[in-house]
């Protein structure tokens, strides 16, 4: 430990103050934190269809789940570096089994009309549920049926906070629902409901999956990283740049674009190098750059972070000096940003080229991943006549 | 009559102080900072029999609750600093406090959370990463950030964090 760590240290804890200066007795807590479970407990046999009903408007029907297994798609794994959760069927009363026999993906017909609720265990893993979404709300998942007055599926949060995603559920072979977005309304819930209800939409609106444990146990895996997560900015307006590129290496016919996008971490990005597969440019500013942008490529240096250099064929066009990325991707800050094209005439373009992305980086750019091959790149592209010398 | 179990008793009792005062540093109000402990001992309660590490459930419950709110109400409560010790005549000392809680209220909730956690809870980095639910290289990101701003936000910045660089 440093000692200019421990200057931060010592700052924060003095500024913290005693802390000595309020009591909560326990005894209060304790009461009001049981009055609520009891309340909770009792509420429980109504499921909380209610809850979605409540937020939605929708009545949907309550259907217990399960299946015969005939309508089996294929056996499957939980997808890596997700967290499970756990969910069980209205009726199940066992505790959930420890390993995945039998593990296989639903159909999304199967589990129309059914209801699950969230259970504390988190599969592999000692954390709970409520550690995990830093809530004790009770919450329902509900799917609605294609007979019943609406589509879709969400959850519902102590019959109070709730989110459903408005088009039916869709799965993959491997179980994957897509990214979307889920509706909500503020109700003005108390505390345990809102602070559920806002984890389930950031995690749950960035796609995940579904695996089912026999008839009592559905399984749900997440990328719980992306609560509190402001999401990326939306690609509009002109000189508003999306670019998508490819690992080098990786076949562009193999990348997975319905995968959830997320922020890199710097360590996957140090020495990788990309191409550029797809581009939106918002007005044409990239096109006017670059006769063919396909040829743009990225690449990240090996002792990132460091630098970051987007090239036109051989020739570099800007070399960023950053420090890495933040927690949304964004580049942080683009101290440094130096363009190295030689005015020799074997670069066509970069002149005009290189000052218009070395403007663009020294505002943050962002990167966000698309499972592991597809790195998107979201930065502002102004005008070439309005860049500053 | 409820019965209150005396690990938990012991829990609240032995730890509040501490739990107060990062809750305090996370959102910089002592009023807001009450609610959120309050809340997250009442959830600890409610969940007290399933909850194995008592002290990350309830800094994981202060940290999400302390975003939601933040997100409902997009601003930073403007408030009075939060009492601080007494050191010789103090003054200095509270300007100091008050200067401290005026940069850490200008840092997104998520770099002010995991600054907290890992300088103020002596987390280490896995275990900052936990209770956001993030990876460690985020919590790597989110603090050097935050040391960014600190140091070059107050009053004498060579002593803050430099060894982050």
């Amino acid at each position: 430990m440093s000692d200019r760590e421990d200057d931060l240290r010592v700052l924060l804890d003095e500024a913290s103050g005693t802390g000595q200066d309020r009591v909560l007795q326990p005894d209060d807590t304790w009461a009001t934190g049981r009055r609520r479970r009891t309340r909770k407990r009792a509420g429980a046999g109504a499921l909380g269809v209610v809850a979605l009903a409540a937020v939605g408007g929708l009545v949907w029907q309550t259907v217990l789940g399960g299946s015969d297994g005939s309508d089996e798609i294929g056996v499957a794994t939980l997808p890596a570096g997700s967290t499970t959760f756990v969910l069980a069927a209205p009726d199940a009363t066992a505790d959930p089994p420890e390993a995945p026999d039998g593990l296989q993906v639903p159909s999304a017909e199967e589990l129309e009309g059914t209801d699950w609720m969230l259970r504390d265990e988190i599969w592999a893993s000692d954390q709970t549920s409520a550690e995990v979404v830093g809530s004790a709300a009770e919450t329902t998942f509900s799917f609605a049926g294609q007979d019943l007055p609406a589509r879709g599926w969400g959850f519902g949060a102590d019959d109070c906070g709730g989110g459903w995603f408005q088009e039916g559920l869709t799965l993959t072979d491997a179980g994957a629902f897509p990214p979307g977005d889920l509706a909500t309304d503020d109700q003005g819930c108390l505390e345990p409901a809102q602070t559920a209800e806002d984890f389930w939409i950031d995690v749950l609106s960035h796609g995940g999956s579904l695996h089912q444990l026999g008839d009592e146990w559905l399984l749900l895996s997440v990328d719980t990283s992306w609560a509190g997560v402001e999401e990326p900015p939306p690609v509009s307006g002109v000189g508003l740049a999306r670019l998508d590129f490819v690992r080098v290496g990786a076949d562009p016919a193999g990348v997975d674009t319905s995968l959830p996008e997320r922020a890199p971490s710097n360590e996957e990005l140090a020495g990788t190098g990309w191409t550029l597969l797809e581009w939106v440019d918002g007005g044409g500013v990239l096109g006017d750059l670059t006769d063919d942008p396909s040829r743009l490529g990225l690449r990240w240096a090996d002792d990132f972070p460091d630098t970051l250099v987007l090239a036109y064929d051989d020739c570099e066009l800007v070399t960023v000096r950053t420090e890495g990325v933040d927690a949304t991707g964004g580049t942080v800050p683009a101290e440094g940003v130096e363009t190295v094209v030689e005015a020799d005439g074997q670069c066509t373009g970069a002149e005009t080229a290189s000052p218009v992305l070395m403007e663009a980086f020294l505002n943050p750019a962002q990167f966000t991943l698309v499972g592991d091959d597809l790195l998107v790149l979201r930065l502002s592209l102004p005008a070439s006549d309005t860049v500053r010398d | 009559m409820v019965t209150t179990d005396p690990a938990y008793s012991e829990f609240v009792l032995s730890q509040q102080s501490r739990l107060r005062r990062a809750a305090r540093l996370m959102c910089g109000d002592p009023d807001l900072a009450e609610d959120l402990l309050q809340e997250a001992l009442v959830a600890l309660a409610e969940k007290w029999e399933s909850v194995t590490h008592p002290e990350a459930f309830v800094r994981t419950v202060i940290y999400r609750q302390r975003i939601s709110w933040w997100r409902r109400s997009r601003h930073e409560v403007v408030s009075d600093p939060v009492p601080e010790r007494v050191v010789g005549d103090g003054a200095e000392a509270r300007a100091r406090d008050a200067e401290v809680h005026a940069v850490l209220r200008s840092l997104p909730p998520r770099q002010r959370a995991a600054l907290v956690l890992r300088y103020f809870e002596d987390l280490t980095e896995a275990q900052t990463a936990e209770v956001m639910g993030v990876a460690v290289g985020t919590v790597k990101s989110l603090c050097h950030q935050a040391v960014a701003r600190m140091r070059s936000e107050l009053v004498a910045p060579q002593t803050v964090g430099r060894d982050e660089e």
